[in-house]
């Protein structure tokens, strides 16, 4: 479907959310939809107090390394491991971006 | 309705009357992009308020929830051991007003007309909506297991909605004698808080241990297995060795009848008698969405997960406990996460971008006692093929980990999850 007739489509009401599948191969989600379920435990915009770390601010690579490090089970850990094993490698690097710009 | 004036509220409803989304542009007041109406205050309901703001502040949200406040679920197990008091488990909504814009109703809703696109107070007030979130949680089947309805509740409390529930049952286990037995009965899948039966016997064997150590726990479930239950079984043996029973239907037979004044549970094989009996009932959706046509024969209601739109009625979505999101648990985690998909998707819409591929995630700790916990974590994305959700990921707390540090973790996530919802 062509995108301004879908855009009609949409306006109208005429479409139930949620439209077409997006293509299965390339559709990962976007940096912030991965990014915000972090906030349940590392708090909103990964700023939260208390023992869990924060992750605001903190910079590209290191974030990216240690995500690596839990997914590949070179990092001790008892959440973090199992959670890092649900997303792809590039996953990582679209969260460290958000991550990174939050301060 | 604090946090809304009347007159206010007049106008809001009144500027509701024009619904399309450009057609408000000759009003007087300011027009907003779309009107979202969310029904349901807890964690689904009110992180989609909140994000909703994040994501387009021109979008107008209003949030209906009548509690105030309103008492989390989550953490309810640790106030009838006593390790709190009710008050810990209140939250408020009113912060996502002072910092979000959202308006809040105090309100209960009789009814929503999906075709008409509204939702009718009972105060005869009516909101009108171009998308409705439907966040109400769940309610109890009280035709579903013999002898147990809403009165017999008073007798053998659920508490598997927090509030009088928690503390009638916290008195109750305050008021038996040492030598007592309390008896928690648990339900088929699929229920709110699948650990949540376990970590509470495991809570109330910690209140036991230390002021009537002669006590027992019988748990009598309706399943032949359950959420964690390794890690629950190993903790039990090092933590209450011979304190806590647990009766599956492959020793006893299904859960036939209750007996709330004997508290008394009969199964198909046998009759178990307690002091204290905690039913924690079957249950379905909240039932507003079971009134306005939203469950399917299960219960539940079915939803679209890239945007948890109801794939019953156009322009209302379904988040949280009363949505089927299977393999997802009906968590306050997973709540917020549906929340922040849903929300996501009705921005794009209302903007003209088609939403974006959803990612979702789970992680429940239960404690076992205060400086012992365990945990479960999933990721979740939609398949591309079939439109379901699928787990990427899966796992528990291994056996050899570290429990004091996931009871760290476990007080640190009740803390940041409150302020990631409500603040």
């Amino acid at each position: 479907m062509q995108r301004t007739a879908r855009l009609a489509m949409i306006v109208c009401g005429c479409v139930s959310l949620p439209l077409q599948a997006a293509e299965p191969q390339t559709a990962r989600p976007d940096a912030a939809m991965l990014s915000h379920n972090c906030a349940g435990c590392h708090g909103t915009f990964g700023h939260g107090p208390g023992k869990i770390p924060s992750i605001n601010g903190k910079p590209e690579s290191e974030f990216v390394r240690i995500m690596r490090d839990f997914k590949y089970g070179r990092r001790p850990a008892s959440v973090m491991d199992r959670i890092a094993r649900g997303y792809k490698d590039e996953d990582f690097a679209a969260m460290a971006a958000f991550f990174a710009a939050q301060k | 309705m604090p946090g809304l004036s009347r007159r206010r509220f007049i106008q809001l409803t009144g500027a509701a009357g024009c619904l399309s989304f450009f057609g408000c542009s000759g009003a007087e007041r300011k027009p907003s992009k779309a009107r979202v109406l969310i029904i349901g205050g807890g964690y689904g309901g009110a992180t989609a308020a909140k994000y909703i703001k994040l994501f387009d502040r021109a979008i107008d949200v209003t949030l209906i929830e009548p509690s105030k406040p309103y008492f989390s679920c989550s953490g309810s197990n640790e106030v009838i051991a006593g390790l709190h008091e009710l008050a810990w488990l209140g939250r408020s909504q009113d912060p996502l007003a002072a910092t979000y814009g959202v308006h809040l109703v105090r309100a209960k809703v009789a009814a929503i007309d999906p075709s008409r696109r509204r939702a009718q107070l009972e105060q005869g007030l009516r909101l009108d909506y171009d998308r409705l979130i439907m966040a109400p949680g769940i309610d109890f089947r009280w035709d579903a297991l013999a002898g147990y309805d809403e009165k017999a509740s008073e007798i053998a409390p659920h508490a598997w909605k927090a509030g009088p529930q928690t503390l009638l049952l916290r008195q109750q286990l305050e008021a038996m004698p040492d030598g007592g037995v309390v008896m928690i009965t648990a339900p088929a899948n699929p229920y709110r808080c699948p650990p949540g039966p376990y970590e509470r016997a495991s809570l109330i064997a910690y209140y036991l241990k230390r002021q009537k150590p002669r006590s027992k726990i019988l748990i009598i479930d309706a399943k032949a297995q359950f959420s964690k239950q390794a890690l629950f079984e190993q903790g039990w043996k090092d933590l209450y060795p011979g304190m806590i029973e647990w009766i599956s239907p492959a020793d006893s037979g299904s859960i036939e009848e209750v007996i709330a004044e004997a508290r008394t549970v009969l199964t198909e094989f046998d009759e178990y008698h307690a002091d204290v009996l905690n039913v924690i009932p079957p249950q379905k959706a909240g039932l507003l969405a079971e009134r306005t046509g939203l469950t399917d024969k299960s219960g539940w209601c079915p939803v679209d997960p890239r945007s948890f739109a109801s794939t019953l009625l156009p322009n209302i979505h379904v988040i949280g406990d009363a949505c089927i999101a299977t393999p997802m648990p009906k968590s306050a985690f997973a709540a917020n996460s549906q929340a922040k998909v849903c929300a996501a998707a009705i921005v794009a819409v209302l903007n003209g971008r088609q939403p974006g591929a959803p990612s979702l995630l789970n992680n429940c700790y239960s404690f076992l006692e205060p400086n012992y916990a365990i945990s479960i974590t999933g990721v979740y994305e939609v398949s591309g093929r079939s439109k379901q959700i699928v787990a990427t990921s899966a796992g528990e707390t291994p056996m050899h980990a570290d429990r004091r540090r996931e009871a760290d973790y476990a007080r640190a996530w009740q803390k940041n999850i409150e302020a990631d919802v409500f603040r």
